[in-house]
């Protein structure tokens, strides 16, 4: 008797490990793996993109992926599944992390949140779709948020007409004199009585409240076009051979994944074209992307065209399409995803353009952690001062010399750790860069250049001390000499010695008492 | 040694202008290329050597350190009282701070002080003693050097040719070798018990362990310690332990 094992699961759980993708793909396209249990194992295995192949036709999957995943137009094409305002408000959230102001400003749009919606208008400069916010706001008689968006856009005169509709004249000749609008300051502290002449007073002496600086104006954030990741790639080759060779179902969940990409991008860019008329916003969901919509059926149905949101309809056709009869079909399915992805701006890369995509380095070793390294083999106490350990280093004097009070040696460990760190400031709002300044090194003594700190404290500084110290004896100032003592009783310590290579072979350590 | 010619200059008082030049080099140093190049270039200079330089220097803090703090203690007593014990406390003090291990010039004016405090306070045994010792030092101006002749000369005539000390109970012997404890101002004579400092390796009474040292205020008296390690390159093969 012969018992069938089906191994496809623990092979598909160890080429996943070993990163052998080919393998997987092959898994995934034979089907013989599904559920939530896959995905749930991918999730939680860090292969968020990877189980978004599995999750084909649950929307909240689907979406949760993409968001882990970070791919915002497969996120949003589920989000328009799900239209739901807590996964627009996420979806929102997470596209204006990735700097897709196209996407967030849908998203808020869809579920009217203005107060994101006016902030996103102000980050990015948006100054008249920020008008519309305030008019809008003012048509629905929130008096709180057409003040707020006003002061987003700079618009003192609004700001008057939204305290003074508010019913606060006080406020309003106050802000009104603020900003120089001396007819409106006279009116409203007329109106306001004695009050508001006072309120004129302050805000004339007041400082004029500017709108923010917009610092980077513009739309989408511009991307890098990075290779998506072996899989992905892997997937859009395999799924042309498949078709290529006649047509296997199976790959119509990578086809559908990248053609939903592909209909969102496109999908976004109406949206963002302005259709959103804010002075009318019944008509936006109904009539802007009533309309898209419209043209996804269309094209469904005409099979080709724009061909934007085809795929979300062609996915639900894969089904039918397991017979060889629909190549002709099915072969311009394929061409659609490299013609949509080269329009999508800043789109993923697709399968054809996959081997000239930027490749970004690998991020190397933090320079304090190759310090710390070092350090810890010599055991050196300034050195991890200088990589920026003091703990460390506060142990190390603490087992080498029996240290216990190290409040005076806090400004030492300042002036180690600023002699080996220097700082540029960047842009506003932008930290300033580090620069860190490794130990001098010359080419006779170091064959590699130094993994250590530059180090402040040298015999000659130490030197320079004891005859400040001596100069202190000599003229009889004892407590100025004692104090030069401690210093230097203080330096020793922190003082280290650079070992010359191959000068001195043995004892390349020294230890006293 | 690059120290040792140093200090030199620093007896005749020409250092003015080098105290200026190193505070400098600290603040330059991040961007100088390598402060120590004039070292690099003309002599090999051995990592070993540097570090037993390293602990020459804390050495010599640590005498000056002791040999200070004892030194303003005698000042704070004798401005105090006039009471026997502040006097006898007062001469004790003057004679440890002759025994810090001071630079010629330092050592001669700690003696020559204590050489004058204690024939003033009749104790010319040890007045002598000081005499002696600043004569077989060497080095001490002409005028100091014939006061010393006279000091002695006067001492040796007292008491019959065999002085004494009018401080009967001073607790001072200049031939029994010991280290001043800073804590209490009290002398641990070799081979008694005491603490050591494992920072300064400055050595206290049995007493004072667990006590932050007062040389230099920051390591533990009696801490266990396995020693300072001041050397290091490029490479960063594992540590060791001290004898």
């Amino acid at each position: 008797m012969v018992l069938e094992v089906d191994p496809s699961e623990y092979v598909f759980k160890l080429a996943l490990s070993q990163k052998r993708f080919d393998t997987v793909l092959a898994l995934v396209r034979s089907g013989a793996l599904c559920g939530q249990a896959v995905v749930s194992y991918l999730r939680a295995k860090g292969f968020p993109e990877v189980a978004l192949h599995f999750a084909g036709d649950d929307a909240r999957a689907r979406f949760d992926l993409a968001l882990e995943c970070g791919s915002i137009e497969v996120a949003l094409d589920a989000a328009r599944q799900l239209d739901e305002p807590a996964t627009w408000r996420a979806l929102g959230g997470e596209a204006l992390r990735h700097g897709n102001v196209a996407v967030a400003e849908f998203a808020y749009q869809r579920v009217r949140d203005y107060g994101r919606l006016a902030f996103l208008y102000a980050l990015v400069g948006a100054t008249d779709k920020l008008a519309k916010t305030v008019k809008l706001a003012a048509a629905r008689g929130d008096a709180r948020s057409r003040w707020q968006f006003a002061t987003y856009a700079g618009d003192a005169a609004e700001r008057v007409r939204a305290l003074e509709a508010a019913g606060l004249p006080a406020l309003a000749a106050a802000a009104a004199a603020s900003a120089g609008l001396e007819e409106d300051a006279a009116r409203l502290a007329e109106e306001a009585g004695e009050a508001g002449a006072r309120a004129a007073a302050a805000g004339a002496a007041g400082a004029r409240l500017a709108a923010p600086e917009v610092l980077q104006r513009g739309e989408n954030w511009p991307l890098l076009s990075v290779s998506k990741g072996l899989f992905e790639s892997l997937a859009a080759k395999a799924a042309a051979n498949a078709v290529g060779a006649g047509g296997a179902g199976a790959a119509a969940a990578a086809v559908s994944a990248a053609a939903a990409a592909t209909a969102s991008a496109a999908a976004s860019a109406p949206g963002k074209k302005g259709a959103f008329d804010l002075d009318d916003d019944a008509e936006v969901d109904a009539g802007a992307w009533g309309d898209d919509d419209g043209e996804l059926d269309l094209d469904g149905s005409g099979g080709g065209g724009g061909g934007d949101g085809a795929f979300a309809d062609a996915g639900g056709d894969d089904e039918n399409e397991n017979g060889d009869d629909d190549a002709g079909w099915e072969m311009e399915d394929l061409e659609l995803p490299d013609v949509g992805r080269g329009g999508a701006a800043g789109g993923a890369s697709a399968s054809a353009s996959s081997s000239k995509a930027f490749v970004a380095p690998s991020p190397g070793v933090p320079v304090d952690a190759r310090w710390l390294k070092a350090a810890s083999g010599s055991k050196l106490a300034a050195e991890h001062v200088a990589a920026g350990a003091p703990d460390a280093a506060m142990r190390l004097l603490n087992s080498q010399l029996g240290f216990v009070e190290f409040a005076p040696l806090r400004p030492y460990f300042l002036e180690i750790r600023a002699a080996a760190v220097a700082a540029a400031p960047g842009l506003p709002g932008c930290p300033a860069v580090r620069v860190p300044l490794p130990a001098a090194h010359s080419a006779d003594d170091d064959a590699s250049p130094p993994r250590n700190p530059a180090l402040p404290y040298s015999l000659p500084l130490l030197e320079a001390k004891l005859r400040a110290m001596y100069k202190h004896v000599t003229e009889g100032k004892f407590s100025e000499g004692l104090r030069s003592a401690d210093a230097l009783l203080h330096l020793v310590p922190l003082t280290v010695r650079r070992r010359r290579r191959r000068s001195f072979g043995v004892s390349e350590f020294f230890f006293w008492f | 040694m690059v120290l040792r010619r140093e200090r030199r200059a620093s007896a005749h008082g020409r250092d003015g202008d080098e105290e200026e030049r190193g505070k400098n080099s600290l603040f330059s140093l991040p961007l100088s290329p390598n402060p120590n190049n004039n070292n690099h270039r003309d002599q090999v200079v051995s990592s070993r050597r540097e570090a037993d330089e390293l602990k020459e220097l804390l050495a010599i803090a640590r005498e000056y350190n002791v040999g200070l703090r004892c030194e303003l203690a005698r000042k704070a007593v004798a401005a105090d009282a006039e009471s026997p014990d502040a006097i006898k406390r007062n001469a004790e003090l003057a004679a440890y701070f002759t025994h810090a291990k001071l630079q010629p010039a330092h050592a001669a004016l700690a003696l020559r002080s204590a050489m004058v405090l204690h024939y003033k306070l009749r104790c010319f045994a040890s007045a002598a003693g000081f005499c002696r010792r600043l004569l077989e030092l060497g080095g001490a101006p002409q005028k100091v050097v014939a006061q010393a002749r006279q000091v002695l000369a006067a001492c040796e005539q007292q008491d019959g040719g065999n002085p004494t000390n009018a401080i009967a109970d001073l607790e001072y012997d200049e031939r029994n070798p010991f280290d001043l404890c800073s804590v209490t101002f009290t002398p641990v004579y070799r081979g008694s018990a005491f603490a050591e400092d494992p920072f300064s390796g400055a050595r206290f009474q049995p007493s004072c362990e667990g006590q932050v040292s007062p040389v230099g205020g920051v390591s533990r008296i009696g801490a266990a310690a396995t020693g300072m390690v001041s050397v290091g390159g490029g490479g960063g093969s594992g540590g060791g332990r001290g004898a």
